[in-house]
């Protein structure tokens, strides 16, 4: 058995997880990419990627295409996409399911806390108007990576929002004003 | 974020893996076996925040008896004024970043070279352990 106080008699994590990785079977290796594609990716990148051959990605990416969670946007080479609406209320059903309306009203005071904290510490009403700038140059990348943790704890609320709305039985109306699309950007 | 706690349940060493914990809801947060390390570290941990966008941040930790020695340090990929993308934030403190160009392209690819970090990070660990 494994000698676990022993430098060398350890079992290696790295080669165990090569071992695991080998064992992957196409659809899996395929499957591992898809929610990865948040930009157009023609079919050959994502064969090289996935490491399967073009047939076999082809074959299976059609399939996510069927179920609307790729977008296929060309065509002669195929490029797809991950179909952001998909991944949207993939996001929310989970926190449906995984949570009950007690529970999802105690995430959103947590993060409604946490909210508040950046807005305080970072002297601004929304991530998008907060400046990069106000602690000065040196700190400018520090900054910037706060108002992107800022932003992903407000997207996250509007998730649990738009969960608890569904569990309330209020309807599914847009949980907040900005599309993902502009959310997407305000996080670059 | 399941796939990436995918990746890492089954393997040596992963004592728990969860996701979205209730006290850090933006994570992934994996726990290794303390064990394999000198008998003064008490908790290994790896955390991997991943944002819509695909930039992430990955920290490892280990908190020792002594909260002087405790070891922290993060990969990761976001757009940055004072380097690249991709960087990385030394040990003990994260208090200084490097530029890497050696990040895999996704983030749940990233499992192979932190594995790998640990490993070789395991043996300093027992080094630093018996400077004391």
């Amino acid at each position: 058995m494994v000698e676990k106080s022993h430098g060398e008699s350890v079992s290696s994590p790295v080669e165990d997880y090569r071992a695991k990785m080998e064992n992957r079977s196409a659809l899996e290796r395929v499957s591992m990419l898809v929610p990865n594609l948040t930009e157009e990716t023609p079919v050959a990148e994502i064969a090289d990627d996935a490491d399967v051959s073009k047939e076999t990605a082809r074959k299976y990416l059609h399939h996510f295409e069927n179920w609307n969670v790729l977008v296929r946007t060309g065509t002669n080479p195929d490029v797809f996409v991950r179909n952001e609406s998909y991944f949207d209320w993939l996001r929310i059903d989970s926190l449906r399911q995984e949570q009950s309306v007690d529970e999802l009203q105690e995430t959103l005071s947590e993060l409604a806390a946490e909210d508040e904290r950046f807005a305080e510490e970072l002297g601004a009403d929304s991530p998008a108007s907060a400046s990069m700038l106000e602690e000065g140059y040196e700190n400018a990348g520090e900054s910037a990576e706060k108002v992107r943790r800022w932003q992903s704890v407000r997207d996250r609320m509007d998730d649990v929002v738009a969960a608890l709305r569904d569990k309330l039985d209020l309807g599914s109306s847009a949980p907040g004003s900005e599309t993902s699309e502009e959310r997407l950007r305000i996080s670059e | 974020m399941r796939d990436i706690a995918d990746e890492w349940r089954d393997i040596n060493w992963v004592t728990g893996v969860s996701v979205r914990p209730q006290e850090k809801p933006n994570k992934v947060v994996i726990n290794l076996d303390a064990d394999y390390y000198p008998r003064e570290v008490r908790r290994v941990s790896v955390e991997f925040e991943v944002l819509a966008n695909g930039n992430f941040f990955v920290t490892y930790r280990e908190r020792w008896e002594r909260k002087a020695d405790d070891y922290r340090c993060r990969w990761d990929r976001h757009p940055n004024d004072h380097n690249d993308d991709d960087h990385f934030h030394e040990p003990p403190e994260c208090e200084t970043t490097v530029d890497r160009d050696d990040f895999p392209k996704y983030p749940f690819q990233m499992t192979e070279l932190m594995l790998r970090f640990v490993e070789q990070r395991r043996g300093t660990a027992f080094e630093d352990s018996n400077l004391d």
